[in-house]
């Protein structure tokens, strides 16, 4: 029997006939992302894929999926949020027209009111959008673009590293102690790492609630804080500190610097070892994609990993969401 | 380029800047939490909406009743904003939705802050009645009908002392009416 010539079309381990496998689980779903980036990047060494224009369209469908996804957060009906994203993510002229970026800045502004019980992502998915629209209306529209996302990340960190100076519970370790003992996203932490019981933490948990009870009356009560909480507490506001003023002064600095030539790194440290425990997933998602658009250098691997990490926040969301349940199951 | 180019530029991070700046201010004068209103405060400190209880107190007759502020308002939205913001026309809203009902207090229902079973036993908590509006009871029960001598709304923000472990209630905002 003659030898049958296999023309490989794809990376070894994934062919055409078990695609449709691989995709159908979770970790296949993954898999078959981090192999449509390979195989991108073997059609495309260079990753041009990823820059120039090319770049500025996938830049602004990450941007309209990100909207998608906080939709809900932001009081948007999903249903004519996704009628209203569509057409931009299909139609590249009209993801390029600054009327219809303003006109989305003006849905996201809805979700903005009442103003003082607006949520921070809520604000910058606005001012994003609006930066959008205002880029575009530019010749030089991917630079101007660019030039805001960069900005407004490192705005949005310089005011939160602010807000952490300012605040007196913060430094001295008092906010994370108060975060390990009553947060539910950090309980999976603090009784794994932090000395931490499913006691204490039941403790804790009813202490603060009945302190914060609107009809009950109790003074003051105690929180039940290991001593290896109190020393993690004190190392990780400081960590917090010098990792997110990094990303403050790297983003704010002059694109000529040498500090601003490396900011993508704390920018990407941070989201990394940020958005698996807190995982605010709206904000992590439209921090990707700014991330991503102001990454137009001409270096496609800081933008890949963009793009890599804008396409795990949901997968983080849902892993997040199953431990914090077990967590809370299993402390029961 | 021209100015016009060179302002909208920079327009959006120039209204960042300026939405920040006025939610410092407010948050630093007129106790609005730091967690909202596009400050980037949020994880800077425990003073957010869920550790801002709201009291309402009616004063009959000497006697001090609690009453549910949650069941005064619209909706959770209605209260988060009492929380988020407590400025004298949020106080004042809440206080004027007490007076104009009827408020009646069931003798047999004691509430104490409690926790597990405890009544009333917990270090720091203590019984307190309960008022609740006059329509919403049975006639089977006995009620006492509230003569409102006076309001108390006050607006609290949760106080992590970490030399002592101890969780502690600051005044925000009060207004008496």
């Amino acid at each position: 029997m003659p030898e049958r010539e296999v023309v490989r079309l794809d990376p070894p381990g994934i062919t055409p006939d078990v695609t449709e496998d691989v995709v159908s689980s979770r970790r296949g779903i993954l898999r078959h992302i981090v192999a449509w980036a390979r195989r991108r990047l073997m059609d495309d060494p260079t990753g041009s894929f990823l820059l120039g224009e090319r770049g500025m369209r996938m830049g602004l469908i990450l941007s309209l999926l990100a909207l998608f996804l906080t939709s809900a957060v932001i009081g948007l009906n999903p249903a004519l949020t996704l009628a209203l994203v569509m057409p931009g993510i299909l139609l590249y002229p009209l993801a390029r027209s600054p009327a219809y970026w303003l006109a989305i800045s003006c849905v996201a502004l809805i979700g903005l009111f009442p103003v003082e019980s607006a949520d921070n992502h809520i604000f910058l998915m606005f001012y994003w959008c609006l930066a959008i629209g205002v880029a575009l209306c530019f010749r030089e529209a991917r630079d101007v673009l660019a030039m805001n996302a960069r900005l407004l990340v490192g705005l949005c960190f310089a005011f939160a590293v602010l807000w952490k100076i300012m605040a007196p519970e913060f430094l001295p370790g008092a906010f994370f102690q108060f975060t390990f003992a009553a947060d539910n996203r950090f309980f999976q932490i603090s009784q794994l790492f932090l000395g931490f019981t499913a006691e204490s933490t039941a403790e804790n948990v009813r202490n603060v609630a009945v302190l914060t009870h609107p009809t009950h009356r109790a003074a003051s009560l105690p929180l039940q804080i290991p001593a290896s909480a109190a020393s993690a507490a004190q190392l990780l506001a400081w960590w917090t500190v010098v990792l997110e003023g990094a990303i403050a002064v790297t983003f704010l600095a002059p694109t000529s610097t040498r500090a601003s030539r490396w900011r993508d790194i704390p920018l990407l440290v941070f989201m990394v070892t940020t958005y698996p425990v807190a995982t605010v997933g709206a904000f992590a998602a439209l921090l990707a994609a700014m991330g991503f658009v102001q990454s137009d250098r001409g270096n496609w691997r800081f933008r890949l990993a963009y793009l890599l990490l804008y396409l795990l926040v949901p997968f983080l969301v849902i892993a997040r969401h199953i431990s914090v349940y077990g967590c809370c199951a299993l402390g029961r | 380029m021209g100015a016009g180019a060179r302002v909208a530029r920079y327009l959006v991070p120039g209204i960042l800047c300026l939405v920040a700046v006025t939610q410092i201010y407010l948050a630093h004068f007129h106790n609005l939490t730091p967690w909202k209103g596009g400050g980037f405060g949020m994880f800077a400190s425990i003073d957010g909406l869920e550790s801002r209880p709201v009291h309402v107190t009616i004063v009959s007759g000497g006697t001090s009743f609690v009453v549910d502020p949650r069941a005064l308002l619209p909706d959770d939205r209605a209260y988060q904003r009492v929380q988020a913001l407590p400025n004298e026309a949020q106080l004042r809203r809440l206080a004027d939705l007490v007076l104009a009902r009827r408020w009646i207090a069931d003798p047999e229902e004691e509430v104490a802050t409690e926790v597990g079973d405890s009544r009333g036993e917990q270090p720091g908590s203590q019984a307190v009645l309960m008022a609740v509006p006059a329509s919403s009871r049975g006639s089977d029960r006995v009620e006492v009908m509230l003569n409102v001598d006076s309001v108390r709304v006050e607006v609290f923000r949760i106080v992590f002392d970490p030399a002592t472990s101890e969780l502690s209630l600051k005044s925000l905002a009060r207004l008496d009416a």
